[in-house]
């Protein structure tokens, strides 16, 4: 029986370049390319929906970026990557940090080759190393915050960006983003949510919301010591007792 | 050879540069008096020779008194000079001062009060002259450090001008783009390397006037949209409107290229899909307007990003053009952004 061919997704906001790699990936034996995109969100789309193996993935692209295509991938379908990047010394620190694989633009046909050669060897060797890439991703959500999510609206994938974000509602092991156009459902937990956030703007204010400072209008009493927050253009969220006084000091230090 | 002295010296702390400019004066003065004047000092009826350390007291305590009051004249004169004129108090003051400190001095030599009134009286003319001439010194000085001041600011924004251009992210970019381009269409390979070279010899050209007529300005702007094109393929458009009669108008050198390349970057290499990029240039009244128009990401979210690149701009066009000059930058109805710069409309001298 034949091996599985490799699935392969090339993912680089510059046609030309796409093209390149393809031409020297249509000769490599047991591989095959299974899409190209060309922007972060087309990304995660794709990887959510053909399923590669492997991912050439630029670093550098529109809306977001290739750090952010991972994070906001699920971690159960999440392919084995070979990062590529022409100068984000950011990223090339990290990608040394964890030794992670990357390719340098300009790269030629024979570091490419051997590029793909090393990601032959670790998938053979049971798969993708998702320890690396956990610890690249944590890294990256600690130093830069996560200022962009991936929800699906519509049927169709869209990008929430951090200050459009009023106030983040859990449930369960969702959260809502609550945003001027309406909520959005996102796959995380709200500790998570917490913890990627910017810290300056968005407090604890109950047990199951985060809310951005800035968007709260005013602070109404509510029964037993707990309060309502109104926001600016509308609707509320419960302040409990247990997180009133750490708001209250960030809220009057805005 | 003079601009970098000039440049070392104006990084000195304030009170260092007058503290040696007075004592390399009064050196100079005592050298000449003492020296070439033929002076003598005579000492308990004996002459002192020129060379003697009695001597060199003596040039020490008058000259030096002179050097303090020159250096604290220097110091003082930004505040006796409100925008280019003398404030006559200080003149005043530092005559009585000085005249005073001196006239004590004649008090205690010959302890009588005529005639340390009459030592007053006949000096004050001469405090008066120093004071004069001190401030004027103190003018001249603030105006050449003003100088010095305003062609480093210009040459830093040409120098971070010109690093804008030569981005590295740019330059691995274009290079990988001829590579992968020389593996299926050789003369375009060809071509962009061309493109390149045009572009890299442009911004190493040696720079003798800060400003440039708009038409040399898109010379330079025009490899570098080509190579953008070739790499972003139909994703980028790009539109032009300028008129002949602006082609001529003089524009600081390598102002468009920051304006266009973040109208890429928030119009094409932040946003998926197609965009384009309009530059355009009209004369209005006495002044210049250029616009640099994209279509990408809403102003907000490109306004948040515009700071570093556009401030480089803002710099330049402050050195140059002072308060006649802006750069303003504002969301437009192709829902992207537009960067609208107003300067002051110059065309260039033909030889006649």
């Amino acid at each position: 029986m034949p091996p599985e061919p490799l699935r392969v997704l090339l993912v680089d906001d510059e046609p030309l370049v796409r093209r390149g790699v393809r031409d020297v990936l249509a000769h490599e034996p047991e591989l095959v390319i299974v899409g190209e995109a060309g922007d972060g969100l087309a990304a995660v789309a794709a990887i959510e929906e053909l399923r590669p193996q492997l991912v050439f993935l630029d670093v550098q692209m529109p809306g977001l970026d290739g750090f952010g295509v991972l994070a906001n991938v699920d971690p159960a379908v999440r392919p084995a990557v070979v990062f590529v990047t022409a100068y984000e010394q950011y990223a090339l620190r990290a990608f040394d940090a964890h030794a992670l694989d990357y390719l340098l633009k300009p790269f030629d046909d024979a570091r490419l080759r051997a590029a793909l050669q090393r990601a032959r060897t670790w998938l053979a060797r049971g798969g993708s190393p998702a320890g690396p890439v956990d610890a690249l991703l944590q890294q990256v959500a600690v130093e830069r915050g996560r200022d962009r999510f991936v929800v699906k609206h519509a049927g169709r994938l869209r990008l929430v960006h951090a200050h459009e974000v009023r106030w983040v509602e859990a449930r369960g092991n969702y959260v809502h983003l609550h945003t001027a156009d309406g909520p959005f459902l996102l796959r995380e937990t709200l500790a998570a949510l917490s913890e990627a956030l910017p810290k300056e703007r968005f407090v604890r204010v109950h047990r199951s919301a985060l809310v951005a400072l800035d968007a709260v209008a005013e602070l109404a009493p509510a029964g037993s010591g707990d309060g309502e927050l109104r926001l600016v253009g509308g609707g509320s969220v419960p302040l409990s007792r247990t997180h009133k006084a750490e708001f209250l000091a960030r809220w009057r230090k805005r | 050879m003079i601009l970098e002295v000039q440049r070392r010296w104006s990084n000195l702390p304030r009170l260092v540069r007058i503290a040696g400019g007075t004592l390399l004066f009064w050196t100079f003065v005592v050298l000449v008096s003492y020296g070439w004047g033929g002076a003598e000092l005579i000492v308990d009826g004996r002459r002192e020779p020129l060379a003697s350390w009695t001597f060199v007291a003596h040039a020490v305590r008058t000259y030096g008194m002179f050097w303090l009051c020159s250096t604290a004249a220097l110091w003082l004169a930004p505040r006796w000079t409100a925008g280019g004129t003398v404030r006559w108090w200080a003149a005043v003051g530092w005559t009585c001062v000085f005249g005073c400190l001196w006239s004590f001095e004649a008090l205690l030599q010959h302890r009588s009060l005529t005639d340390a009134l009459r030592f007053f009286v006949t000096t004050s003319p001469m405090w008066l002259m120093q004071a004069g001439s001190f401030v004027a010194a103190g003018i001249a000085w603030q105006l050449w450090g003003q100088s010095a001041e305003r062609e480093r600011t210009l040459q830093q924004a040409q120098l971070r001008a010109l690093r804008a251009q030569l981005q590295p992210h740019f330059l691995f970019n274009t290079l990988h783009a001829i590579g992968v381009t020389a593996n299926r269409d050789g003369p375009l390979a060809a071509r962009m390397t061309t493109l390149l070279g045009d572009l890299l010899r442009h911004t190493l050209r040696e720079r003798t006037a800060p400003l440039v007529p708009l038409a040399e300005e898109l010379a330079l702007l025009e490899p570098y949209l080509q190579l953008q094109q070739l790499r972003f393929q139909d994703r980028l458009r790009v539109h032009s409107d300028l008129p002949p009669d602006v082609l001529g108008a003089l524009v600081p050198d390598l102002l468009l290229q920051p304006l266009v390349e973040n109208a890429l970057q928030h119009g094409i290499e932040q946003r998926p899909g197609a965009g384009s990029v309009t530059v355009s240039a009209r004369r209005v009244g006495a002044e210049l307007v250029i616009e640099v128009q994209d279509d990408g990401v809403p102003a907000k979210d490109a306004l948040a990003r515009a700071g570093t690149g556009l401030s480089v701009t803002r710099d330049r066009l402050r050195a140059l053009f002072g308060a006649r000059a802006s750069l303003h930058v504002a969301g437009n109805a192709l829902g992207g952004t537009t960067a609208t710069l107003r300067l002051p409309f110059a065309e260039v001298r033909h030889a006649a």
